[in-house]
């Protein structure tokens, strides 16, 4: 009894020590966690000390490399062994699943008992040796050990070690492991087709009757030479009926070669989009910065995304048309061919940790409110920007959680109205909107340590900077000045057309009309204080 | 004076056009070939009438070459945008012609056929989207002159012959202090038709028939353009 409340009291402590989890937490970013930075510089690591373990072994079969090869080696194995070990460890808590049988026991009020945890322990670690990986792992070990020299062609296994470190090959074998069944089959089939043959070639061909066939083992060697197409011709039949098995068989491997062929390439096939899905996803959380969610890539999200791109964010688009992704991959854009409105996808996509915004642009509405439901649904804090298309669905989709819409018609509405009453006003606003003459509305920010501050708005000469001063922008609690009109935004006031007495301060903003050029400019002569 | 405004098509951007004048009395036409949509629009008080745009007899009959002033080519296809834009100008060279566009590449198209306005609005919003992004300030304040109707508001004023205004250079006018206004643009008859916006740094001199743009509260406007009417 006292040995099972000495093992709780243990594993209480272990889940109370912060340095047991900062330490296991350490090795799970070393080797197993996808995301961590220091996961790539191991598995580099790793790879290379795979191949030149692999490479001495082939080297040494002819040269005696003396103690620096065997120090080699033995380093090699201890560091082997002691990731063997740690992914021994890491693969789950044991303390975890005593204190979990622990809890349950007092909670039933019955006795605890050290036996069922100890046999979920063992079976849980048991799992972790038989998977293939854990398996390949050891056989690269074992050989060493030298009572168990004979194994030493198992050391080649360390090869195998590589698709531990490799994303790629860890694809691969993904895929292929898709097709379990189509193989199953083909291995059944084969494994038929190789006995049948090498039965009836033993049976034939044998020594005695004037063949070649010495064992039952050279029949299925001679079968499978024969099946795959290879053909050494070492061994060939002598018999008619030897020579008939061996057409037959010719053409069963034509037949098993090109099935193996069109199984590996329609698994693949099949799964080129998600393996690309796959690459633009690991792209997406490589980077520190968050980025952006464009579902829809119709022309205005083809127009949102050349900015974004021109100003060097980083976004995903997502379009469910196959030849919508196309095009925007040959912009050199991130695409993913899907609906937008699978949570998977859009979990995928980061919506919950990594992406900062998610814009609704379909031409659909019902669309833009499903995914725009679907996204907050997912993140209560992430910005939602959607396009409504009708003017009913503006409601709606502030009801289903967007943050702002965007509607096309509104503005054709705004500037086709004043075309008719007003044709100059709608020039000028028009060229402003669609930014075509490069003019534009921009704002520059005075910094706190500007030459500018406290100084009347009239010190500086706009006109002369071909610029047009629109308003500033200040923060709410600014007091208007008593000649200058004032209006709230949300979080800050805009002061319309300052006079001449308008003192600016730090943090400021000044809006400012003009070309692009002379907003630089201006920007550039703030900066250096020469104004 | 032709003062009928004819509307082509029958979708979400049209009927927001249609809303938008119905405001400032215009005789209003919408034209579509989509009757539900039609009966949808004529319960709100719009007159309306069915038409095919393919045909220039109908466009005749639809006041085209003798009433109309302007109409909006909002069909959904650039290529239909397209073809009343050349099969209005071929009946009337004089008809201003507005029409949307879902390209860049169609606007110049429709250029060519000589439509005097080519709107984008897929550009405009995303244009606003990426604004709404990356300088949220400047999202709202346009915002607030472009669609705002309680706040600023954009007026152009004609210069009359024989007001304050008539021979006078602009800077000297200092309408930004007296009225509260800003000044963004000018047209200037003696430099051609176009709209030249206010940085450009030129100090315009203002003839009759030179129209200025400007921005400001509504009751300032309201005063200028009371003041500038006077001879």
């Amino acid at each position: 009894m006292s040995l099972s409340r000495a093992i709780i009291k243990h594993c209480y402590r272990l889940e109370d020590s912060p340095r047991y989890k900062r330490t296991k937490h350490f090795f799970y970013n070393l080797l197993e966690n996808p995301q961590a930075r220091i996961r790539p510089y191991f598995d580099i690591f790793m790879i290379l000390l795979v191949l030149s373990s692999v490479f001495v072994l082939i080297y040494e079969v002819k040269e005696d490399l003396g103690l620096p090869g065997q120090i080699f080696e033995l380093c090699a194995v201890v560091i082997f062994l002691t990731e063997y070990l740690l992914r021994f460890w890491l693969y789950n808590n044991i303390h975890r699943v005593f204190i979990e049988h622990y809890e349950r026991a007092e909670f039933v009020n019955l006795p605890f008992s050290l036996g069922p945890p100890v046999k979920e322990v063992l079976q849980k670690k048991w799992d972790y040796m038989t998977t293939p990986l854990a398996i390949i792992d050891l056989l690269a070990i074992i050989p060493s050990y030298r009572p168990l020299r004979f194994l030493r062609i198992f050391l080649l296994f360390r090869l195998f070690k590589l698709f531990r470190y490799a994303r790629s090959i860890n694809e691969f074998v993904k895929v292929l492991s898709e097709k379990r069944f189509e193989f199953y089959t083909l291995a059944i089939f084969l494994a038929f087709v190789v006995f049948t043959a090498a039965s009836a070639i033993y049976f034939f061909e044998a020594r005695n009757a004037g063949g070649e066939i010495e064992h039952f083992f050279d029949g299925i060697y001679w079968a499978v030479v024969t099946i795959s197409t290879v053909g050494y011709g070492d061994i060939t039949p002598q018999t008619t009926e030897g020579r008939m098995i061996t057409l037959v068989l010719i053409i069963c491997g034509i037949g098993v070669i090109s099935f193996t062929t069109s199984v590996i390439v329609s698994a693949f096939t099949e799964k080129m989009s998600e393996l690309r899905d796959n690459r633009v996803f690991a792209e997406l959380e490589k980077h520190k910065t968050k980025h952006i969610i464009i579902c829809g890539f119709g022309r205005v999200g083809q127009v949102v995304a050349e900015r974004l791109a021109a100003s060097r964010d980083r976004f995903v688009v997502i379009d469910p048309d196959a030849e919508v992704i196309a095009y925007a991959k040959r912009l050199g854009y991130l695409g993913i061919q899907g609906s937008a409105e699978d949570s998977e996808l859009l979990v995928q996509s980061g919506i919950q940790e990594r992406a900062e915004r998610i814009l609704c642009l379909t031409g659909n509405d019902v669309m833009n409110v499903y995914i725009t439901l679907t996204a907050r649904d997912l993140n209560a804090d992430i910005e939602i920007i959607s396009r409504a298309n009708n003017r009913a669905s503006i409601r709606k989709l502030y009801q289903a959680g967007a943050n702002h819409t965007v509607a096309p018609f509104k503005a054709v509405g705004a500037i086709a109205g004043e075309y008719i009453g007003q044709p100059v006003a709608f020039e000028a606003i028009h060229g402003i909107l669609s930014g075509r003459k490069g003019i534009s509305l921009e704002t520059v920010t005075i910094r706190p340590d500007s030459c500018l501050i406290g100084r009347p708005i009239s010190d500086v000469d706009f006109v002369s900077y071909k610029l047009i001063l629109f308003g500033v922008i200040s923060h709410l609690d600014r007091v208007p000045d008593q000649d200058t009109v004032a209006y709230d935004l949300k979080w800050n006031r805009i002061h319309f057309n300052p006079k001449a007495g308008f003192r600016l301060s730090a943090n400021d903003l000044l809006v400012l009309i003009g070309h692009e050029y002379s907003i630089t400019h201006f920007k550039d002569r703030l900066e250096s204080g020469g104004l | 004076m032709r003062e009928r405004v004819i509307i082509f098509g029958s979708n979400s951007l049209s009927s927001a056009v249609a809303l938008q004048l119905k405001d400032r009395n215009w005789d209003l036409l919408l034209v579509s070939s989509d009757e539900a949509a039609l009966a949808v629009m004529a319960d709100r008080g719009f007159s309306t009438r069915m038409a095919n745009y393919s045909d220039d007899e109908e466009l005749v009959k639809l006041g085209i070459g003798k009433k109309v002033g302007v109409i909006f080519a909002f069909f959904e296809e650039d290529a239909e945008n397209v073809f009343l834009t050349i099969s209005v100008k071929s009946i009337d060279p004089d008809i201003k012609v507005i029409s949307l566009t879902q390209s860049a590449d169609s606007a110049r198209k429709l250029k060519a056929a000589g439509a005097n306005k080519v709107i984008d609005p897929y550009e405009i919003s995303g244009r606003k989207i990426y604004d709404m992004i990356k300088r949220p300030l400047i999202a709202e304040t346009i915002e607030k002159v472009v669609y705002g109707q309680d706040y600023l508001n954009l007026a152009e004023i004609t210069v009359i012959q024989g007001s304050f205004m008539d021979g006078r250079m602009l800077g000297d006018l200092e309408l930004s202090r007296r009225y509260d206004l800003i000044v963004l643009g000018v047209v200037d008859r003696e430099m051609g038709d176009e709209f030249i916006f206010a940085s450009s740094g030129l100090n315009h001199k203002l003839d009759a028939g030179d129209v200025l743009v400007v921005i400001g509260a509504v009751p300032a406007l309201e005063k200028l353009r009371l003041e500038s009417g006077r001879t």
